[in-house]
Formats: structure tokens, sequence, C-alpha cells
């Protein structure tokens, strides 16, 4: 009996640094399959950290802007696009343990700050998240998947240098048998390719300083469904940023709310963004389906309204993860 | 769809606690972890709790040790009055890497924070816990059969508790096959801060040494890294994972190590599980410490682990921060098993 009979798991993964207001990519011949067969891939996880920060910063970056807040990404296979555009790492999926995902050398494991310890001072953090796909989908022979990685221009502000990115897929190689299934229901049903999008309106502003209230509503760009076929939203994560210490677990949902409409009313009036995605995981599992069927001119999409407070303090933004069936 | 057979009925409970050594290992009195019940029985959950014996600290200057999974290894049987029975690991496996945590900062350390000279001042306790991917079946009289390995980054005597969390089935036929769990695990060599190293799992540690397939459901990896914590004026060591504690006190190194190990894998079949040198948090989710891989192990095949440690940044005192580190990974599978004997 040989183990290749079997389905194998296999770890794709590739790294890159990436200097502030520039983008790099992971080279595609590091997360290429070299299996002869299809492979089923199950979760991309992504971990950021910064080895050399500017002296002073530590805290900035570490409290108030977790590097998965400035860092973006897109991915993609050889034939499909994941992502509408490049997405905040911390976008990608819920929180799961908020100590394993976030931890730096400052804060203890509730977000809230502690005096930098001289043991730590100039190292930045160690970040990790993780998108699990709605569904697993099918990479077959010869397909790769790659990623584009792009810090933004602010984190120079923390970092010396640069960012360090890896990025990892959690793969199954399938079995002679598995793949024939896999090739029937890609045939019949379709390939459930991952699809990704968000809206995060005030990020220049926040940036920028600008001490004010916002409000700011999606058009029918940002959540959207550019498909012709239906697209099944899994989930919806919502994150803040936040100018003070305490990153995002703080509780500031009296000033940051949220409203969401598709053709129906979903969150039918501003309501507590924690109330919405709740602390924990951060996170709304709202299974739900843009059909892609309105009109040939028309897209389907979700609506969200965001409201903040004060720009300059809080800086809600929200992404959208769900997947649509394609032929191959 | 649950695991739990409709036709469940009583809940029960076996408890069995021992003291041990360190670097030693002990075993738990066979009767409490016995059933007794005259029925057969299913064991849904393996709970632990560890807290070391000497956890009264006099004064401000002394020292002291908390305690974690990541400090104590269990192997563990299951035999019937006739002293047969199967194992359900292949060699002693880290506590803390059974299984998924629920909540990392729960299951290591909790500390008492008392004044000076009081009984409970810093006295400290972990809670790990296992649940099977199958309910383990207990003919009526076979005993659970477990042994306690203290891996000596823990330097006192502790006492470690075990908790069988079951179910009394009454009415259950004996069925052909019973899945019964298969866990390996690899301990690394342990690396200095600013130590740059290797090592590789031995081939019979993530083994399927039976003559049947096993299933694997998952790998599980966690870094283990030995801490020196200020608390007060008492500098306090540990053993826990690389993502804080749960003292909210002491915490300037928190993920350190998680940029510091890469891992490599293949089997013994000639696959390639992780080609690249990838960081091991990427391979084992951060958030989960797992790699749910679900494939078969056919019988005498292996994996085969390779780390590689590279340098830490620069940290100029050495209170409060990890030491040395060493990774774990734990293979948690399951095979079918026959109870009858004719």
């Amino acid at each position: 009996m040989n183990i290749s009979q079997f389905n194998s798991p296999q770890i794709l993964s590739g790294s890159v640094s990436i200097v502030p207001g520039n983008t790099a990519m992971v080279t595609l011949n590091e997360m290429a399959s070299r299996s002869r067969r299809w492979l089923r891939l199950n979760q991309m996880n992504v971990s950021l950290f910064v080895d050399s920060m500017k002296v002073g910063q530590e805290i900035q970056l570490g409290a108030g802007r977790p590097i998965g807040s400035l860092v973006n990404i897109r991915a993609h296979s050889s034939r499909f696009s994941l992502m509408r555009e490049y997405m905040r790492v911390w976008l990608l999926g819920p929180r799961t343990h908020y100590d394993a995902e976030f931890l730096s050398n400052y804060t203890t494991i509730l977000g809230s700050p502690i005096s930098i310890n001289t043991n730590a001072l100039n190292v930045g953090p160690f970040e990790s998240y993780r998108l699990q796909f709605a569904k697993p989908f099918y990479l077959p022979v010869g397909d790769t998947y790659s990623c584009q990685l792009s810090a933004d221009a602010s984190l120079s502000t923390y970092i010396t240098t640069s960012v360090t990115a890896e990025v990892s897929v959690q793969a199954v190689v399938l079995s002679k048998d598995e793949q024939k299934k896999a090739e029937k229901q890609v045939a019949e049903e379709g390939n459930p390719i991952p699809f990704l999008s968000q809206f995060n309106p005030f990020e220049a502003s926040f940036v920028a300083g600008l001490t004010a209230t916002g409000y700011a509503k999606s058009s029918n760009l940002e959540l959207a469904n550019p498909f012709l076929s239906p697209l099944y939203i899994k989930r919806l994560n919502g994150r803040q940023k936040l100018s003070t210490l305490g990153s995002d677990l703080t509780s500031t949902s009296a000033n940051t709310r949220i409203k969401i409409a598709d053709s129906r009313r979903v969150v039918c009036d501003l309501t507590d963004f924690r109330n919405v995605f709740n602390t924990s995981t951060a996170s709304w599992l709202i299974e739900s389906v843009l059909d892609g069927k309105k009109s040939d001119q028309q897209q389907d999409y979700l609506t969200a309204e965001l409201y903040t407070a004060n720009i300059s303090s809080y800086c809600p933004e929200i992404s959208m993860v769900g997947y649509r069936m394609e032929q191959v | 769809m649950s695991v739990i057979p409709s036709w469940a009925s009583a809940p029960l409970v076996m408890h069995s606690e021992t003291t041990v050594q360190p670097n030693s290992d002990a075993e738990f009195s066979a009767g409490p972890l016995t059933n007794s019940t005259g029925e057969a029985v299913y064991i849904y959950e393996v709970k632990f709790s560890i807290r070391p014996t000497d956890k009264v600290i006099a004064s401000s200057t002394g020292s002291g040790k908390l305690v974690s999974g990541g400090q104590f290894a269990i192997s563990m049987a299951i035999k019937d009055q006739d002293d047969f029975g199967y194992s359900l690991t292949n060699n002693p496996v880290p506590i803390w890497s059974l299984g998924s945590p629920h909540n990392l900062k729960e299951e290591i350390i909790n500390i008492n924070l008392q004044s000076v000279g009081s009984a409970d001042r810093l006295s400290a306790l972990a809670h790990n816990h296992w649940k099977p991917d199958h309910p383990i079946y207990m003919p009526p009289g076979a005993r659970f059969v477990p042994t306690v390995r203290s891996l000596g980054a823990f330097g006192s005597e502790a006492i470690v508790g075990i908790s069988l969390v079951c179910g009394v089935t009454p009415s259950a036929p004996m069925k052909d096959r019973y899945k019964l769990p298969w866990v390996g695990a690899y301990l690394s060599s342990s690396f200095e801060y600013n130590a740059t190293g290797s090592d590789s799992s031995a081939d019979n540690l993530l083994a399927n040494p039976h003559n049947k397939n096993v299933f694997v459901e998952r790998f599980v990896g966690r870094i283990h890294c030995l801490n020196e914590v200020l608390l007060n004026g008492v500098t306090f060591q540990s053993l826990r994972d690389d993502a804080g504690d749960a003292s909210s006190v002491g915490v300037s190194g928190n993920n350190w190590y998680s940029r510091a190990f890469r891992v490599k894998m293949q089997d013994s079949a000639g696959n390639v599980l992780v080609r690249r040198s990838t960081l091991f948090r990427n391979v084992f989710c951060s958030s989960t410490r797992t790699w749910e891989c679900k494939t078969v192990l056919p019988p005498q095949q292996y994996f085969n682990v390779d780390v590689e440690k590279s340098v830490l940044p620069t940290m100029t005192q050495t209170i409060g921060r990890s030491t040395r580190a060493q990774v774990s990974v734990a293979m948690i599978g399951w095979r079918e098993v026959s109870w009858r004997k004719e």
C-alpha cells in the first residue's frame, strides 16, 4: 500500500519584504503546486512582522494600528482573481483568539497597553491572520496561486525599513479517486472560487488626523457581485483602527455605527459597530447571496453606511467574504 | 451530526490524580479510572489539571515556577480485565498538544496575587482538555491507563489530575470495530535565544507502527518558551505558549519565537508536505495552533519534521524574556480496533 493512493496534505508558501508605499509579489514558483494532481485549497495564513522600529514609535503601531491594518493583499489563481482589489490583511477573516492573532510585545492579552519594556525596544510585533475559504476550491494541474502585497506609506512613520510578510496556503493533493470526483463536481456545479471585497472610506482622513464626524456610503462597486452568477456571501468582517491606545478591541461601539442594505434592509438603522460585528470575532456569519441576475447593466450589491464620531480617532472598515461557482 | 450515540444515557466523570517528580514518570491509581459500571462507557472528553505543590512563596525575594501543559507529557492506553488492550499514544505527548486551544490565555497560567506571606500567594494552575474526534469505547471492567512525564522544564514536584468525561451506555451492543485515537508527538531540541540550529524528528515518533491505516485528522504545533517573569520582585520561571500568559504582567516578549522557527515536512513515501522552509506559525495556524490536514497514514509509514531556528532581534535584558524555546508537533488521528477476542 502506498501513501499516494490517498489525499496528501501540502503547504504552499512564500515570503516577501515590503517597503512602505510599495508592492511586492510572492513569487509564482513558490506558491505553485509541483504536483501532477489537483490541489484543494482550504485556508490561507498570513503572518506579518517587523524586526526594526523607529525609536518611540513601537506603541503607536502596536496598539493603535496593527500591521494587519496597514498591509494589503491581493490573491489570485492563474485563472481567477480572488479579490476585487487589495484587501486589508486583518479584514480577511474573523478573529479566533485575540491573543493568538495579534499580541505585540507591548500590549497585554486584552489589548490594553502597558509601558514599553526596555527588553522589547525597537522590535516590532508579530501578527498572524487567516482566510478560511468559504468553500475549499480546486487548483487544477498547471494552475498557480499567487499573491501581491502592499504596505501603506504611513507605515514608514513607525518602521525603519520593511515589513516581512509570509503567506501560506493549507492545501490537499488529491488522490486519483478524489480528483475524479472533483473533476466531475467542477464540470457539473463549478469550482467555488473565493471572492472578497472591502469598504474602508476613512483611511486617508484618519491618517491625516481629520477631526470631524465621518459618514460614508458605499457605492454599487465596493461590496458588489460583479459576476453574472450568484455570489454566496459567507461573512462580513468589521474592524476599526484607533488613534489612541487599545486597538481594535477597545469598546468604542457608540462612536462607530453601521447600516447595511441590499435589495432589502439588512441592518435597518445605524447600529453600534460592535453589535453587528461582535467583539470576540469582529465578524458576522451572514450566509446570504447576491444573485447577480438583476440585469445586464446593473450589478447586485450591498450598501454599507458607516458613521464615525471622530475620523481622527475611530476608523471603521468592513469586508465581504464569499465565493462564486465558476465552470472550468 | 452529533458524535454522541443516540442511545447514550447517564453522564459519568472519572477522576484521578498523581504526583510527578521532575524528569520522572508517574502512573495514576487504576481504581478511579476503571469502568466499574458493568456497562459500556464512551469517553467524550479528557481533561487535565496541573498544579505545583510548592505554591507558597513566603517572601518577596524568592523564586517560583508556573505550570503549563507544555511541561508535562501523557501516555494513554485502555486495557480490559485480562490486560488486553490498546495504546492511544505512540509516545508521551505534551498535554497541550492534544488539541486546538479554545482559549490560550485560560489554558496556561492562573496567578493568584495575594499579599506577601499569604498561603495562597502566587499559586498557579494549568488546565488543558482533549476532545477525541470519536468517543473512546471502554468495555465493562476496562481501565484507562495514563502515565504522565515531567519533561524537566518544570523543576519541582507537581500534581497532575486527569478527568474522563463519559457516558454510560447500558444498551449498547458490542460492535465489530471501534475508532480509537492514535497520537504521536515530536519534541524538538531546545534552542537558546541567540542561537541558530536545526533538529529533525525521528522516524518512530509521528508514525503508524500498526498493520492498518491511521486516519490523521490534524497536526498540532506548539512553541514552548521557557520564560522568566518578574512579578512584584519575585522571579518566576515558566514554560508557556508563545502567545502570552494570563498574568497581564511582565509580558515583554510575546510571539518572539514565532518569527524564529521554521519547518519542513515530508512523509516516508516521498510526499512533500511542506517543501519550502516555512514559518512554523504559518503551517500550524496561529489562531488554532493546528493544521487540519485530514489524511491517511498507511501501515509502517511515518512523517518527518525538520525544524530550523534563526537568531532573534537583540534584547538587552534577560528578565521577562524567554531564554530558550523548543517546538512540538503532534499528530492526532485514529484507527479501527476490535475488542472481540474470539
